[in-house]
């Protein structure tokens, strides 16, 4: 008993509690309905007095328990890439025994995911959206519960104290691993076998050419089916951009499209040669960031 | 239950929620709205049925004009601005204006602040115009009904979840609530002239001039005429005598109160403090006259009554609703007072030559005894001498002689025969006698401090001076006979409702609970307040009663909090496990996170591999829980042996 | 894993473990799948007795086993079957490929061009092989294990998600434990015990596959499941969630697993226990690698059964 209500106590500090509009409704009907039982004298008055403020009561104590037990963590996972959206994803465990209704999760000021309900001992994951704007460590924080459960007489509010940290990668742009690999056809992947027709978008070779179907009017050029001899892809520093922000970019998208391929490839930095056959994809692009 | 599952997958929304609300909080009110109003309302419904789309801006003029009208031809007359001074009428041009303010809105089928809380504003206009027990009954479902919409609205209209979490709410606020009622001071105890319309039917009240002949039409009804609490017990029977009228004058064929111009002296009525004052409170229902019925002798008036010099207490107003009233009295059966001339010369009045035969009776008595009290005591025993039978069906008595022919002739008539009789022959006696009518109390109509007066308590007695003293007697007493016959044949017909004594018991406690509700809720005052206080201060027993009912009170919110916050599983057997669960993990056996319950039996059986008996329990268990909640249409016969299996392993002791 | 198979089908995994030691849970998941009517990816590296299991499961089934090892100068026609002309009558005979048998071992199937791959996976999906626009019906029951070695090896073509939804299950085969691992080396080999015999007539695979699909799933499971289904599409997790071919060939093999168990209904193990191995091959991580274990945890330790 006293246990739980030393607890309660520790719920109510980590809550706190803003006025609504509604607050002052209740004040108001509050205030009418005082005048109404002094006019009027009838005890029903009265009886509809005392339950709309015990609900007003009692309607604090049950707001802050739906909101001040939940438990939020950042979890460690996702990407982040300068510039483009990221999700951050925020776990809410629902600890107590009642489910937890109405929570709105505030990100940036004004912008929030609504959280229906969450039941009892169940956690659900929520993906903040965030986009960094420069590669390297960030940090995010101000994201608060914000709940009006029950009555919406008061406006609870409950802040995510954690701070989530993470490495932003360089936005990943520049030109297509593809291209990179149509510079050298030969050297990496031997064309075996016809494989269909696709439009020209000015990257491929002059010798691939649909000829046929120039003709119809349609400019397509070739496509080969290739088979890649393993050979290991050499991404250069200095020749992969103009700028130290370019090329970073340009590895980055490299480094991703390589991994989805299931391609290892080798990065030569000015003092480093990354290798992915030794370091793993996040190694790599983290020496990207910090660079 | 298919109708619960199917309010379990559906999703009510805002709108519904709202309408919903507005319904409830409507419907009394239907019952006060005039007739236009009612049809506007009417008109806004079916247009809300049958459209169900946003009302267009041109529609929503049109109504907005309708409602114009409407409230027009609704007070029409009625209104003036001189007219809006009258609380009651500004208060239903205000309902009305609301009414078609929401309805409007409420077409545009977007909620605003507005439409939000304007159910809020109906319940307590609402309270302006009903009153009673079905009231307060309505009021606090009202009250739970908003609380539920308005959890359901947060629940995303999850109306079944929305019912418990709001059924938690309100039984937390219930004992605040109590708390509250009780202690709360009260600052105006005056209730305004205006209530509920009350009934129409009108309350044969007794009458103020008295009819000894056919006219003397009895109506011995089971209707209730008041409703008494005593502060105490119920004294007993021959205290009961509440007293109505008081009639002097004798017309021959009936007696006649003092005419109202006539201007008599205040007497000294002397009301001795020694004597145990009784408090009690009464309910009067509409008479259609003026009298408050207070219990012999009344000490002082009661609210807004006059207490005359005879002790009969009057209001300005006939009494047209119910009237609640607190009164305190001395019950003796006689009282000291000083005669001024026109009382006295009034109250000896008689005409000598009507009734011969009386005469007679008289001088013989007047030659034996020369006391006035001797002689009033003679009179009675000449009474008892006459044989006469009390029945409420008597024979036509000869109008100009109705003492003698009473007396002497049929011999047989009720209280007010009698009661005028013995006046009559009191004053031919030279003493200063006078008629009172009222009610006498049945005590069989009682319940603990609870009485109820009835139609047919109706009674009439005689007040004669004597030693400067009126001292009443009553004049029933004297018969020799009672004619029962003819008194359940008048009632027959009223008694068949409740021909048994059992059910008439069921219905005086029925009634008895409605006079303590009434009279703790629905008229507790400051007067009360105070009476609970003194009784807490004075009475350690009731200080103890009182707060362990309170405390019974909490506990039973809290049962009922508890039995609605708990989990809610959809399997039964499901449900049922829970138990074996909470004993094992209160053994320290603790269920892993993602581990299903099969996985968890078993592991408690590897673990425990040393307790035989339990693990045998626990994989018959694990087998029957399993069949029951994957296999195809568990039947009923299965629930219940997997229900008496884990009850078996509840009382398990070593785990 | 807590499980108990029925003994009717203990002889059949007894005497496929005598070449498969230590195996009896690879070699009890995959006549699951052939009893779902689901085809298995084996995903291992060589070596490790993916052939092996794939050969005797076959003889035990008593169906007629077929074998394509997969090069990568294979063409769609050497799995389907060819028209050529019959010089000595005159016309197109049809001849067909080894894809006309009922237990079809394809045997690295990422070392074949996609479009060889994608011939074998259609007529897989669809049971019938329409060549020249004759449609060629394939034999019932029609079982494919098609073998990969993961996709880090050397010289192989990268099988799209899509064409592997096709496969049912997919799981490896792993190296024995350590005591299988003696016995193995120790070499102890009971001539007797390794001649093996046809144990199922083709009626009695019927009747299983029968049984398989009768196996009742309550609402408690299929709530379960939903959870597990929805949570693989919305948790952002996973690249894709989980298509609607998966979802089924998920309940499918929920239920065969179910009956491998002897039972007639399906409970919340049994979805724990075949859940990564449905899903191994169909999500794919956003970030990281993907494998059966981390499918497994990250699923099951957010989605609870109650039950």
């Amino acid at each position: 008993m006293m246990k739980s209500f030393l607890q309660f106590i520790q719920i109510h500090k980590s809550v706190k509690q803003h006025a609504t509009r509604f607050s002052a409704v209740v004040v108001v009907l509050l205030f009418g309905l005082f005048l109404q039982a002094y006019m009027h004298d009838f005890n029903l008055v009265y009886i509809t007095l005392f339950f709309v403020f015990s609900f007003a009561f009692s309607a604090g104590p049950i707001g802050v328990l739906n909101i001040g037990s939940l438990k939020s963590t950042f979890l460690k996972q996702g990407r982040f890439f300068a510039e483009v959206e990221g999700k951050i994803p925020l776990q809410l465990y629902n600890p107590s025994k009642s489910t937890a209704w109405a929570i709105d999760i505030f990100y940036d000021k004004d912008t929030f995911l609504p959280l229906e309900k969450l039941e009892s001992d169940t956690s659900t994951i929520l993906q903040l959206p965030y986009t960094p704007n420069k590669r390297g460590h960030f940090t995010y924080e101000g994201v608060y519960l914000e709940s009006k459960y029950p009555l919406s007489t008061a406006r609870l509010t409950k802040l995510v104290k954690e701070i989530f940290t993470a490495l932003a990668y360089p936005q990943p742009k520049g030109k297509s691993l593809n291209s990179f690999l149509s510079e050298d056809e030969s050297h990496y992947g031997e064309e075996k076998e016809f494989d269909g027709l696709r439009d020209y978008d000015g990257s491929q070779k002059l010798s691939h050419i649909h000829w046929a179907s120039v003709a119809k009017g349609e400019l397509s050029v070739k496509t080969f089916v290739k088979e890649h001899q393993t050979q290991n892809l050499l991404f250069h520093f200095f020749t992969s951009g103009s700028d130290d922000e370019a090329r970073l970019s340009q590895l980055c998208l490299w480094a991703l499209s390589c991994e989805k391929l299931h391609l290892t490839f080798d990065i030569q930095m000015p003092q480093k040669r990354l290798s992915s056959n030794k370091e793993s994809i996040d190694e790599i692009l983290s020496y990207l960031a910090k660079y | 239950m298919k109708f619960l599952v199917t309010l379990q997958n559906t999703k009510f929304s805002s709108l519904v929620l709202l309408d919903l609300a507005y319904v409830v909080v409507l419907a009394p009110l239907l019952l006060m709205l005039k007739v236009p109003m009612l049809v506007f309302v009417v008109l806004v419904v079916a247009i809300l049925v049958f459209s169900s789309k946003p009302a267009k801006s041109w529609l929503i003029v049109v109504i907005f004009m309708l409602g114009g009208i409407a409230i027009y031809l609704s007070l029409y007359g009625a209104f003036s601005f001189r007219g809006l001074s009258r609380l009651k009428l500004f208060l239903e041009l205000l309902i009305y204006v609301l009414i078609v303010v929401v309805s409007m809105q409420r077409l545009t089928r977007e909620i605003n602040i507005y439409l939000l809380l304007s159910p809020f504003f109906f319940l307590a206009l609402s309270l302006f115009f009903f009153y009673g027990m079905l009231m307060l009954i309505y009021v606090i479902f009202e009250v739970f009904f908003l609380l539920w919409m308005i959890l359901s609205h947060r629940m995303q209209g999850d109306i079944l979840e929305g019912f418990r979490a709001s059924m938690v709410m309100f039984m937390y606020s219930l004992p605040w609530v109590v708390v509250l009622f009780i202690f709360f001071p009260r600052i105006s105890f005056e209730h305004a002239s205006y209530g509920f319309k009350g009934e129409t039917v009108q309350r044969m009240g007794h009458d103020g001039t008295m009819y000894l002949d056919n006219k003397a039409l009895l109506v011995p009804s089971d209707r209730i005429v008041m409703e008494v609490g005593f502060e105490k017990k119920i004294p007993a029977s021959h205290l009961l005598y509440f007293r109505g009228s008081m009639l002097y004058i004798d017309k021959k064929n009936h007696w006649e109160p003092i005419p109202s111009f006539v201007k008599r002296k205040e007497g000294l009525v002397e009301h001795k403090v020694n004597n145990e004052k009784t408090h009690y409170s009464v309910t009067l229902y509409p008479t259609q006259k003026k009298w408050l019925y207070l219990l012999d002798i009344p000490t002082q008036a009661a609210k807004e009554s006059k207490l005359d010099r005879d002790l009969i207490s009057t209001v300005k107003r006939k009494i047209r609703e119910p009237m609640h009233y607190a009164a305190i009295s001395t019950l003796r059966s006689k009282f000291y007072d000083t005669l001024d001339d026109y009382t006295l010369k009034i109250s000896t009045a008689v005409h000598v030559n009507h009734n011969p035969k009386t005469l007679e009776e008289v001088l013989k008595i007047q030659e034996i005894h020369h006391t006035e009290a001797k002689r009033a005591n003679a009179l009675v025993k000449f009474f008892q001498s006459q044989s006469l039978t009390y029945t409420l069906k008597p024979e036509a008595l000869d109008i100009n002689h109705t003492t003698d022919s009473f007396l002497f002739d049929t011999k047989k008539g009720y209280c007010v025969h009698f009661a005028s009789s013995f006046v009559t022959m009191a004053r031919m006696l030279g003493i200063p006698a006078r008629l009172v009518t009222g009610y006498k109390g049945d005590i069989s109509n009682g319940l603990k401090n609870y009485l109820v007066i009835k139609e047919r308590d109706a009674h009439a007695w005689a007040e004669l001076y004597i030693d400067k003293h009126w001292v009443r007697y009553e004049t029933t007493s004297t018969a020799s006979h009672i004619e029962t016959q003819a008194h359940s044949n008048q009632t027959k017909d009223t008694q068949n409702s409740m021909s048994s004594p059992l059910m008439k018991k069921i219905n005086l406690y029925l009634m008895y609970a409605k006079y303590q509700v009434e009279t703790w809720i629905l008229y507790y005052s400051n007067i009360r307040q105070k009476q609970l206080l003194g009784y807490l201060k004075e009475n350690p027993k009731f200080i103890f009663i009182f707060i362990s009912s309170f405390i019974t009170l909490v506990l039973v919110t809290l049962i009922f909090t508890v039995y609605f916050k708990r989990k809610v599983y959809d399997n039964k057997a499901l449900e049922s496990v829970q138990a074996i669960l909470k004993i094992l993990q209160e053994r320290g056996f603790i269920r892993k996170k993602n581990e299903t319950l099969h996985q968890y039996f078993l592991r408690y059986c590897e673990e425990n591999v040393d307790k035989e008996a339990g693990t045998r329990l626990i994989t018959q268990l694990d087998d029957s829980y399993e069949k029951l909640v994957y296999a195809d249409k568990p039947t009923n016969l299965a629930l219940k042996d997997f229900k008496k299996l884990v009850k078996k392993a509840t009382k398990f002791k070593t785990y | 894993m807590n499980y108990t198979i029925s003994p009717e089908f203990i002889p059949i995994i007894d005497a496929i473990e005598v070449h498969l030691i230590g195996k009896r849970e690879t070699i009890a998941l995959s006549m699951a799948t052939f009893f779902a009517g689901g085809h298995l990816l084996l995903e291992d590296i060589p070596g490790v007795g993916k052939t092996t299991l794939a050969k005797y499961l076959s003889v035990v089934l008593g169906l007629d086993f077929g074998r394509i090892q997969f090069t990568s100068d294979m063409l769609p026609s050497d799995i389907l079957g060819i028209n050529y002309y019959n010089q000595k009558e005159g016309s197109f005979v049809f001849k067909k490929g080894p894809i006309f048998s009922s237990f079809l071992l394809a045997d690295e199937i990422n070392r074949s061009m996609p479009k060889t791959q994608s011939a074998l996976l259609q007529a897989m999906e669809e049971g019938v092989v329409t060549i020249d626009s004759v449609a060629y019906t394939l034999p019932q029951p029609f079982f494919v294990i098609g073998t990969q070695n993961p996709h880090e090896e050397v010289g192989t073509f990268v099988l799209p998600n899509s064409q592997l939804d096709r496969f049912m299950c997919s799981f490896g085969i792993g190296y024995p434990d350590k005591n299988s691992e003696r016995i193995i080396l120790q070499g102890i080999k009971d001539e007797s015990t390794g001649k093996i015999k046809c144990m199922l007539t083709n009626e009695e695979i019927k009747m299983y596959m029968k049984k398989a699909s009768m196996v009742t799933l309550s609402d408690m499971l299929l709530d379960f499941l939903q959870d597990i289904i929805t949570y693989t599409r919305e948790s952002g997790v996973f690249e894709y969630g989980l298509s609607m071919r998966g979802a089924l060939a998920l309940v499918s093999m929920v239920k065969s697993w179910a009956m491998m168990q002897g039972r007639t209904y399906a409970t919340a193990d049994d979805v724990q226990m075949v859940t990564s191995l449905v899903c191994a091959h169909r999500l794919v991580f956003k970030e990281g690698k993907t494998s059966p274990k981390r499918i497994y945890d990250e699923i099951f330790s957010t989605i609870h059964s109650d039950t």
